[in-house]
């Protein structure tokens, strides 16, 4: 009985996602496209999630205490209300869209090593996924911010099924009653209210299977890549190796199995927003647009460094919604912001009672260690640097620009944090630049899949061009932006 | 739709063949140039590596247990240093480097390897041990002038507080000779990487210390099978078009590589989860957890508790043991100190307020006149309801609360 609960508890928040992802406008069904299924499907979860945290904050909002009718009811209605309305579009496509996933899944079309790799790399994906199921549904909530920060919250709000204030010392000293404190008392409440619905939906605080959704979060995120991956012309074998090289990096995998942390929630939603940019230039579709704008703007909502996550994503947004300027628009704000960091670390601004400047402390060795020595992920920054090297002349004119920019902008929001310790702080990020650098891994992994289909095409129609035509081999270039 | 366009007109297969090669001959060199950078004397000594688990240390000094294969220590002894030692007998000329593997070793700590020999028993001897991302670095002793004779006895003593748990999880001796060198290495990639507090933050891939990671294995190794196969494609004059597919293909290698070590290493983890906490409801797994007997202890005092949230502040000494107890605590409105072993500010006790004290030094409770005092302050009136083996729980007392 617990885990049919528990199966609906996070499939409810995954149908109204899907609902959502598919009603948004666009002229050709989403579900016609390859890889289309997935993506909604990958997608969908993180909208859910965003969906449903936002009816508990109304709920919160007008006084009405969480329970399963407060919160099925509703988000089953708009469910069934958005369902309806893509009903007409996405409908006829829908068997195909089946019909074709299953064709997929068999390995239909695929003959020899392909097969045999297909099926090794679904195998490989299927072992690990039951792994990192039997860890999250094993062990009670371990890592420490989970309990430190997140679950304290999501505890508090499912006993007292509502929002209640968390406060900091202070306030919590001055307070009559009515707010709680904890490690990190202004970390945003999406988290915490997803841990609260599944123990609202199973009757009793459960701190093992309340991080269920964090294993979702993980097949959602692979099932996203692979649709977008599907959308941008790899055929599913370079597809599915694509979403292995993604999924698989370790610190991810930690990410899942040691749930608690907001993290893996971020990345989904920086990822999903990034790649609905990409889709957007191919497709031009107001929904894609409108999706990846509803990520970027959630990202404060899901932790508090999401602030910093949206500016440093607004140059790759500038470039997916101005093609024309976007080059220039983006060189513009990461010279503002280059101006901006060196003038704080060169100077000490007067702010209050205390002075703001940013200390040049870089560690180098550390970050070399912990992008390139150790196995946390494994050899994704020696291929990012490789797909620099042979990408960097084709990105600037290709519908990938805007992820590169996202990428670049990560990047240089890590850096910062990494190399001014005392950003780490006010922007709440962890002392490791690992975390940091999670956030945009899988869509790294992603860029470096593209690029690397890019340079295969390359080279092929330049040998095209200099020979007889020989092999065939199942790669399309990028279409030139705007295209 | 996936449009199809020419690949490399011939040559394909040849290309796959020279690079196949390639990469054997690649992956040889590497080993082979490790090894001789790495060895420091004979490539083939006699004696093999001595090593000690964490079940044969003595924690001399500083307050823990094992846990599973760690000896995990929660706080420092009274002087605020932490001391493990172990009975051994080496021939100091056999073995010129001890590496223990440790990890949540403090940022800056003053970490030293002990050692006594049988030329001067009396003496004990010290070297510092360099520590990174909270591990301590292998010491290399070969040239030491007090690393002579038989070494009777090996520590490890810290002499910085510790803000969260140390995890020992042992101590090696080693020969370093090239089989040793290489097999170390191998051990080190294929070594149990169990969860820890850090896991979320970084995953080593394998021990905690690595001479040679394995990514940097794998990329020196593809990177140098691609050159030798460009360097042979050149020589023979065939044109670099299968370039892109034999950087695919080392790439692509090398993550397999390492994904099957993590693999490997996820399915022992998630075997030993299994072991720990399947069949066990949620109560158990939490008493079967790291802080086990810290949760049988606020599982008692929760009964002690009123039905609604109260008030109830929580001391311990270790930071990990005063946030889990905090965390136990929810849906009580907890207050701690999230960052330092502070007791709570007397004047912010009110009537009615609960104080719970786990395994905190300088508390003192006197039952006859019910009065607390901790740290040389005040005495707060308050009522003992509960006690544990270095644990209680205090009720402010309402009749003269604050003073």
């Amino acid at each position: 009985m617990t885990w049919l609960v528990l199966a609906a508890a996070v499939m409810l928040p995954w149908i109204a996602g899907i609902a959502f992802v598919l009603a948004l406008p666009r002229r050709i069904a989403l579900l016609d496209r390859a890889g289309g299924l997935a993506w909604t499907l990958g997608a969908g979860w993180f909208a859910g999630v965003l969906l449903l945290t936002l009816w508990m904050r109304a709920l919160a909002q007008v006084g009405v205490p969480f329970g399963i009718a407060a919160v099925a009811l509703p988000m089953l209605v708009a469910a069934v209300a958005l369902g309806l309305l893509a009903r007409p579009r996405e409908q006829p496509a829908l068997r195909e869209a089946r019909a074709g996933a299953l064709r997929t899944l068999r390995g239909d079309g695929l003959a020899g090593w392909q097969r045999i790799a297909w099926f090794t790399l679904c195998a490989w994906l299927a072992l690990r996924a039951l792994l990192l199921f039997s860890e999250v549904t094993l062990r009670p909530l371990f890592p420490w911010e989970g309990w430190t920060i997140w679950a304290t919250k999501a505890r508090v709000y499912y006993e007292m099924r509502t929002l209640v204030p968390f406060v900091n010392a202070e306030a919590w000293a001055s307070a009559a009653s009515g707010a709680w404190f904890d490690a990190a008392p202004d970390a945003p409440a999406t988290v915490p209210l997803l841990a609260a619905w599944i123990c609202t939906a199973l009757g009793r605080y459960d701190d093992v299977l309340m991080n269920v959704p964090w294993w979702i979060a993980g097949v959602a995120l692979a099932l996203a890549i692979f649709g977008a991956l599907r959308q941008a012309g790899l055929a599913p074998l370079a597809a599915l190796a694509g979403t292995w090289l993604a999924v698989s990096l370790p610190l991810l995998n930690a990410h899942v199995a040691l749930a608690g942390y907001a993290d893996i929630f971020l990345a989904g939603a920086v990822t999903v927003a990034a790649l609905g940019l990409y889709r957007h230039a191919e497709s031009r579709a107001a929904g894609d647009v409108a999706l990846a704008l509803a990520f970027v703007a959630a990202l404060p909502l899901v932790k508090s460094a999401g602030v910093v996550w949206v500016a440093a994503m607004l140059p790759g947004v500038a470039a997916a919604l101005l093609p024309a300027r976007g080059r220039r628009v983006a060189g513009i704000l990461f010279g503002v912001a280059a101006i901006l960091v060196v003038v704080l670390a060169r100077t000490t601004v007067p702010l209050g009672s205390s002075t703001l400047q940013l200390d040049f402390v870089p560690q180098w060795g550390t970050l070399a260690q912990r992008m390139l020595l150790l196995d946390n992920w494994h050899l994704l920054w020696y291929a990012a640097a490789v797909a620099l090297v042979v990408g960097a002349r084709a990105w600037r004119s290709s519908t990938l620009q805007p992820a590169v920019l996202i990428v670049a902008g990560g990047l240089a929001y890590a850096f910062v944090v990494f190399a001014f310790p005392i950003a780490r702080a006010w922007f709440g990020e962890p002392a490791s630049a690992n975390r940091t650098l999670l956030v945009i891994a899988p869509l790294t992994a992603a860029l470096v899949v593209l690029t690397a289909r890019d340079w295969i095409a390359r080279v092929g129609s330049v040998q095209a061009a200099a020979a007889d035509p020989g092999t065939e081999v199942a790669v399309s270039p990028t279409p030139p932006a705007g295209a | 739709m996936s449009p199809t366009i020419p690949g490399p007109a011939n040559g394909v297969t040849g290309d796959a063949a020279r690079f196949g090669v390639a990469a054997v001959v690649a992956v040889l060199v590497t080993v082979l140039g490790y090894a001789a950078l790495a060895t420091p004397g004979a490539w083939f000594p006699r004696q093999e590596a001595a090593a000690w688990n964490a079940r044969q240390l003595a924690l001399v000094r500083g307050t823990g247990g094992l846990v599973g294969e760690e000896l995990v220590v929660t706080a420092a002894g009274p002087d605020g240093t932490v001391l493990i030692s172990l009975d051994s007998d080496l021939r100091s000329d056999q073995y010129p480097a001890i590496a223990w593997a440790a990890i949540d070793v403090p940022e800056g700590a003053d970490l030293r390897l002990l050692w006594r020999s049988d030329i001067a028993p009396a003496r004990v001897n010290s070297v510092r041990i360099p520590v990174e991302s909270g591990r301590p670095l292998p010491v290399l002793l070969a040239g030491n002038p007090a690393w002579v004779g038989r070494v009777k006895g090996l520590a490890l003593f810290v002499g910085t507080r510790l803000d969260r748990p140390l995890h020992v999880r042992g101590v090696v001796a080693k020969p370093m000779g090239a089989p040793a060198v290489l097999g170390d290495r191998m051990r080190e990639w294929f070594a149990f990487e169990a969860w820890t507090g850090e896991s979320v933050n970084e995953i080593t891939g394998g021990a905690d210390l690595q001479d040679l990671p394995l990514p940097l294995f794998a990329a020196v190794a593809g990177t140098l099978a691609v050159a030798l196969w460009m360097l042979s494609t050149r020589l023979s004059r065939r044109p670099l078009a299968w370039l892109p597919f034999a950087v695919v293909t080392a790439f692509a290698a090398g993550t397999a590589l390492l994904d099957g070590r993590f693999t490997w290493n996820l399915a022992r983890q998630a075997a030993e989860a299994s072991a720990r906490y399947g069949d066990l409801d949620l109560r158990e797994k939490h008493l079967a957890a790291e802080d086990g007997a810290l949760f049988a202890f606020v599982e008692k005092a929760r009964e002690r508790l009123p039905a609604t949230p109260a008030r109830v502040f929580v001391a311990a000494g270790a930071h990990y043991l005063r946030s889990r107890a905090a965390y136990h605590l929810y849906p009580h409105n907890v207050f701690h100190d999230p960052g330092r072993d502070t007791m709570p500010r007397a004047d912010l006790l009110r009537p009615g307020d609960w104080l719970l004290v786990y395994q905190r030094p300088g508390v003192q409770y006197d039952a006859a006149t019910r009065r607390l005092r901790w740290d040389g302050g005040p005495p707060v009136p308050s009522r003992l309801e509960l006690a544990g083996n270095g644990a209680a729980l205090f009720r402010i007392d309402a009749a003269s609360a604050t003073p």
